[in-house]
């Protein structure tokens, strides 16, 4: 196990007025737990203002929980890391790295690519030696397949995929145990994304680092992980294999959320069959009972009330009336 | 989903671009968005234009709609519409916004956040239709039913910043539909929306044209999307057309190795574990399009005349193609 969450809860205070008092709350993310072992990938699935990010951005300890426990295991012991990171603090920045969505925003523009990458390893004082840090760099870069004549330019000169690339090599350069890929491949053109998801893909399976991998694309989730989150409005609504939720979807959302996605084929036209009505509610006055009801075409009274726990043995679903 | 529409379409064409280029003169250099496309629409189908970011279709489509100012851009060709030019034409200003509309990509960027949606709804009717202000409105509420916004005389009062992307979007539909247009052009109109909030406007946007006839231009670079509401399709690739045709021959059948590639990196259809088809390379900057045929260094069969010639296009079945693999056989 790398990291474990129990219950975690993250609220945003809504302040206004003259003393900037708490009016309410946004509740980004409600109650999820969810495990990382070592060597996996996890995939978490979930539309805009879901709570995806949030939940990265938990994880990667930018955010402190409002409520729940986070747990993080190294060398056979376990820290809990929910308030701070306290002894565990330089272990954790090096084992935790992250890739966001947007590669045009998460590179310094006025840093070059060598300083760029090498960065972390000054921060952690890896390397006394100048010329072994420039070796290592160039390996780096040869392994997020650039040419290593390219350290000295910078990030106005690489395409959004390079840059992706570039960012893959700055996450690897402290050997992290967890990746957190934030919807790395959305902000790329459609001919650019499989090159970056089989690398990162053949960076898995050549590091045994673990995946936390965030993404809408559920085909995408599909094929690159093992077991999958579907998140909505801040909770975990369904959870299972990979395997076992997309063959047999049991909560109305994942459901209709698999449907919503266009078909490959002009002889079968199918999204003029959805029925899915409605948009996703605000996290800030979130429907009572359970968050699907309002938009669920299988609502009955019981689901306007009373909020479904997760439920289940290793396919888990929130659900009064799962579709089994 | 508008499967009964397009074969019942009419093989009318109701407009034309023939050689259509885009020349922008930049301190490094020209950079040339649309370079030399020809295409037409039909009445009452849809087109879509297809290709990743810089390929010259939200260019083409502001061209059309007569956004780019020439000078400085430096535009060539004809856009006919019901056989009329009105490229660089002051006709262009008479169709825009009435026979001719738009809907662009950021519903929250192309509303205006000082005014109501009433205000900006009847601004339009008014403007094209010379219609009394009590019954603009009605009509906006009217056309607020038709995209399905509840409680729509509430909506008219309220600002952008009030509604959802998605419900920004239907009204930008409404908008774009209340004059009853011939043409609609949509950029990328779900780009930015959820996957059930898009299929959403897909099913939308399919119903309003079957009611209103309208011929539909949607631009996009999601081949899901294609499949779904098209009946033909354009592929572009740095400013170039490479293959068109009808939507069931490109999915069936593509002959350009770009279309090919494109089509093939659907992740669906492959197993985990598998290794996913990709197009090796990168998408050029406009700066430095590869000579030839954009795309030889990044396709598997490029030749020797693919560096230096751009392939003529061929008609070759359903299809135009523009590939040097296919000039020898003919």
């Amino acid at each position: 196990m790398v990291l474990n969450l129990e219950n975690v809860k993250k609220y945003f205070p809504i302040r206004a007025g003259v003393f900037l008092q708490v009016k309410g709350w946004v509740r980004a993310v409600e109650n999820v737990s969810l495990e990382v072992d070592e060597d996996s990938i996890v995939g978490i699935v979930g539309e805009s203002g879901c709570g995806k990010t949030t939940l990265a951005k938990l994880i990667v300890k930018v955010y402190r929980p409002t409520e729940g426990r986070i747990t993080f295991y190294k060398d056979g012991s376990r820290y809990d890391i929910t308030q701070d990171l306290h002894s565990i603090e330089r272990t954790f920045r090096k084992d935790v790295q992250m890739i966001h969505q947007n590669p045009f925003d998460s590179l310094d523009p006025r840093m070059n690519i060598y300083e760029i990458i090498s960065e972390p390893l000054r921060a952690h004082k890896i390397f006394d030696n100048k010329k072994e840090e420039r070796e290592y760099v160039k390996e780096l870069l040869e392994i997020v397949g650039l040419n290593t004549n390219m350290l000295e330019r910078y990030p106005h000169e690489f395409s959004g995929g390079q840059r992706q690339r570039i960012a893959i090599a700055r996450a690897l350069a402290l050997n992290p145990r967890l990746l957190v890929c934030d919807e790395p491949t959305s902000a790329l053109d459609v001919s650019v994304q499989n090159q970056i998801v089989n690398l990162l893909l053949k960076i898995q399976k050549e590091h045994k680092i673990s995946y936390l991998f965030i993404s809408h694309n559920l085909d995408l989730i599909r094929y690159i992980s093992k077991r999958i989150y579907v998140i909505y409005l801040g909770r975990v609504v369904e959870e299972g294999f990979s395997r076992d939720v997309f063959s047999h979807p049991l909560h109305p959302y994942t459901i209709s959320l698999m449907q919503s996605v266009p078909g490959w084929d002009p002889m079968i036209r199918k999204l003029g069959n959805i029925k899915l009505e409605g948009e996703p509610p605000s996290p800030i006055n979130p429907p009572s009972g359970c968050p699907f009801h309002p938009r669920c075409p299988y609502t009955q009274e019981r689901c306007k009330s009373e909020e479904p726990e997760l439920l289940g043995d290793v396919h888990k679903v929130a659900c009064h009336f799962p579709r089994i | 989903m508008s499967t009964e529409n397009s074969t019942a379409a009419i093989n009318k064409k109701i407009f034309e671009v023939s050689d259509l280029k885009v020349h922008f003169t930049t301190s490094e250099g020209v950079v040339k968005a649309v370079d030399g496309i020809s295409f037409h629409l039909n009445e009452q189908e849809t087109l879509a234009i297809v290709g990743e970011s810089g390929c010259g279709k939200s260019v083409t489509a502001q061209t059309i709609m007569g956004l780019i100012k020439s000078p400085p851009a430096k535009i060539i060709g004809t856009i006919k519409f019901k056989g009329e030019n009105i490229l660089g034409s002051d006709l262009v200003r008479e169709y825009r916004g009435k026979k001719i509309t738009m809907v662009f990509q950021e519903p929250m960027a192309s509303f205006d956040p000082l005014y109501t949606i009433g205000y900006q709804m009847t601004e339009v009717i008014q403007k094209h239709m010379k219609m009394s202000s009590s019954a603009s409105k009605d009509l906006a509420m009217l056309m607020l039913k038709k995209v399905h916004i509840p409680d729509a005389e509430r909506r008219l009062n309220e600002y952008p910043h009030q509604m959802s992307g998605g419900m920004l979007q239907r009204i930008m539909i409404a908008i774009s539909l209340v004059t009853n247009p011939e043409i609609l052009i949509a950029d990328e109109p779900t780009t930015a929306l959820d996957v059930t909030i898009q299929a959403q406007i897909l099913n939308l946007v399919a119903e309003l044209k079957s009611e209103f006839k309208t011929s539909t231009i949607f631009i996009t670079h999601d081949l899901g999307i294609v499949s779904e509401i098209a009946d033909r399709v354009v592929v572009m690739y740095a400013g170039k057309i490479v293959e068109q045709g009808t939507v069931y021959g490109i999915f069936k059948s593509s002959l350009h190795p770009y279309t090919q590639g494109l089509l093939k990196s659907k992740i669906r259809e492959t197993k985990s574990g598998e290794e996913l088809p990709y197009i090796p390379g990168f998408v050029p900057t406009s700066y430095e399009i590869p000579s030839g045929c954009p795309f030889h260094p990044r396709c598997n069969y490029a030749m020797e005349i693919c560096k230096s010639e751009f392939p003529k296009e061929r008609l070759i079945e359903d299809r135009l193609v523009s590939c040097h693999l296919y000039s020898q056989d003919q």
